[in-house]
């Protein structure tokens, strides 16, 4: 059933946009610290207002309340924690019911426990290859450490920012498109 | 908002590299964060040479292991090397990786000399430490040990201590620096004259003496000494290597430490039988194949994970591997190993050469 699995993509065009207004999805499983992540990206002061809307697993459910619509998605952040397959796993089902859209610097991933090695139950291979193949950006960090979950609540605003077209001169287009160049030049001087 | 340029944001996430656990898996080459790939580097299909002798030894054990028993005895009364697998079996090991070592020699005459300055250094410590003790007096004795085949060799180091004038010394500590077979050639050739690369060291010893022998051979040899940790997934490929060699005789368990987050279990231990686990290995692998690949490794744990899941509803994906063990061998998260069946001891110290090697 094409059409079916259509309806379940996740897409931008479905929904109109806000006026300064961003709407986040946050795709993880529980239990790796995806609620502490949040609750800080909520506290972050912004010079917009933010909805943070978590789901455990994509697609999202139908909606059966139509006097109150889903708003318009306008960043999807991917969580995996390295010492949970599963978490893995489901970003792997998950990133295939989101439309192409998203993937032109509307998305990051997160790794999470990238530096704890001795604790790796998923192979770091897999999940930079799985980056790689959807050509997103990659954050790396602990999110049950403070001051890294804080450092990256920063991060994923500044392009949740970008993407939702409030910072002037800059797209997520731009940033997509010349996030290559950057990490190839880091490459070659390291 | 306006100052905010392209680079500023565009900064990728670099995480500090002072690491304490480095650990490496056999089937993933070392990367560091930002973990982004380069062009040199190149996926390749890992794949694990089996030990070839074991259909043999299968058939004719006995046999195999007195006349070897009787060759060793022979060696004994010629040489002073020792075999390496007598020395590490059925014992309880920390293990370290070492970088390799600046300017150490296996003959005799070095050796002696290696000898010579821990004892001086022992004292010193000994000293130093605990006035009241300073009758204890602390002898090391090194001695080469040899493996099955030329890559495999090591060197044996012990510390006696005797109190007083009594002459029963005790075993204080006992540590293995070894080194199993050929196992990463590139990193050999790198290596020049002066380095000996013996990057597994197998220490059984109190804390406070471990950590002083660490010291020496850090600063004796000018090498860096740190705990092997295994990660979940070099715990998994260990244990489906082990799965498949030697003798099934006990059964395969596997410990897992479930997260935080669920309240009331700590851990799930699970028991197979290794003949069934020896089955499934059978029906994954492929007799005809010398190697052992990665995904066959990931099938075998999985189809078992698949059984676990059946009768008790609980995903062991989303649990920490923290212990293995097989009928070859014990392993620990924290660096801890026994290994129980003597014809494989060089082989797991290959496995483990190529986990502590980069």
């Amino acid at each position: 059933m094409p059409g079916e699995v259509l309806d379940e993509v996740l897409s931008r065009y479905q929904e109109l946009p806000t006026r300064s207004h961003a709407t986040i999805l946050v795709v993880s499983i529980k239990g790796i610290g995806m609620e502490d992540f949040v609750e800080a990206m909520l506290q972050m002061d912004t010079s917009y207002s933010t909805q943070i809307r978590t789901t455990t697993s994509l697609p999202l459910p139908k909606q059966t309340d139509s006097s109150e619509p889903r708003p318009r998605i306008d960043y999807i952040v991917f969580i995996v924690d390295l010492s949970n397959q599963q978490s893995f796993k489901m970003i792997e089902e998950a990133v295939k019911l989101v439309d192409v859209d998203y993937f032109l610097g509307r998305c990051c991933f997160i790794l999470s426990k990238a530096k704890q090695e001795h604790l790796h139950s998923v192979d770091l291979n897999e999940v930079t290859d799985l980056v790689e193949a959807y050509d997103s950006t990659m954050f790396c960090g602990d999110l049950t450490n403070e001051e890294e979950r804080m450092n990256l609540v920063e991060k994923v605003l500044h392009h949740a920012e970008i993407a939702c077209g409030f910072c002037n001169d800059v797209n997520s287009l731009l940033l997509s498109t010349t996030r290559q160049s950057f990490t190839f030049e880091e490459i070659m001087t390291t | 908002m306006a100052t905010r340029t392209p680079e500023t944001l565009l900064n990728l996430d670099r995480l500090s590299l002072n690491n304490e656990f480095v650990v490496k898996t056999p089937l993933t080459q070392r990367r560091y964060t930002p973990y982004t790939k380069s062009n040199q580097r190149t996926q390749v299909l890992t794949k694990t040479p089996l030990p070839n002798f074991h259909q043999k030894r299968r058939a004719k054990t006995q046999e195999a292991k007195l006349s070897g028993r009787q060759q060793r005895s022979h060696e004994l009364s010629n040489d002073k090397t020792e075999d390496i697998s007598t020395r590490i079996v059925n014992k309880t090991w920390r293990v370290y990786r070492v970088s390799p070592l600046y300017s150490f020699k296996t003959d005799a005459k070095s050796l002696k000399l290696y000898e010579k300055r821990l004892n001086s250094f022992l004292a010193v410590e000994t000293c130093r430490a605990a006035e009241v003790q300073s009758r204890v007096k602390k002898k090391a004795l090194f001695t080469k040990l040899e493996g099955h085949t030329d890559g495999d060799y090591g060197v044996e180091i012990k510390i006696m201590t005797s109190e007083g004038k009594e002459n029963a010394a005790k075993e204080e500590l006992v540590a293995v620096l070894c080194c199993g077979g050929n196992v990463n050639d590139e990193n050999l050739n790198i290596l020049n004259g002066d380095l000996t690369s013996l990057p597994v060291c197998l220490i059984k010893s109190s804390v406070l003496l471990k950590d002083s022998f660490l010291q020496w051979l850090e600063n004796q040899f000018g090498c860096r000494a740190c705990l092997l940790l295994f990660s979940p997934t070099d715990l998994a490929w260990l244990a489906s290597l082990c799965a498949g060699i030697g003798e099934p005789t006990t059964s395969v368990e596997l410990t897992y430490s479930v997260p935080a987050v669920i309240p009331g279990l700590d851990t799930i231990y699970f028991k197979m039988d290794a003949k069934d686990a020896r089955r499934i290995w059978n029906l994954v692998h492929d007799p005809k194949q010398p190697c052992f690949t990665n995904e066959e490794a990931v099938r075998i744990l999985k189809s078992m994970e698949t059984h676990f899941y059946h009768h008790f509803k609980v995903h062991l994906n989303q649990m920490q591997l923290t212990t293995v063990g097989t009928s070859v061998a014990y392993i620990g998260q924290e660096g801890r190993i026994k290994i129980l069946q003597e014809p494989y001891v060089c082989y797991i110290l290959q496995q483990l050469s190529q986990l502590a090697n980069f």
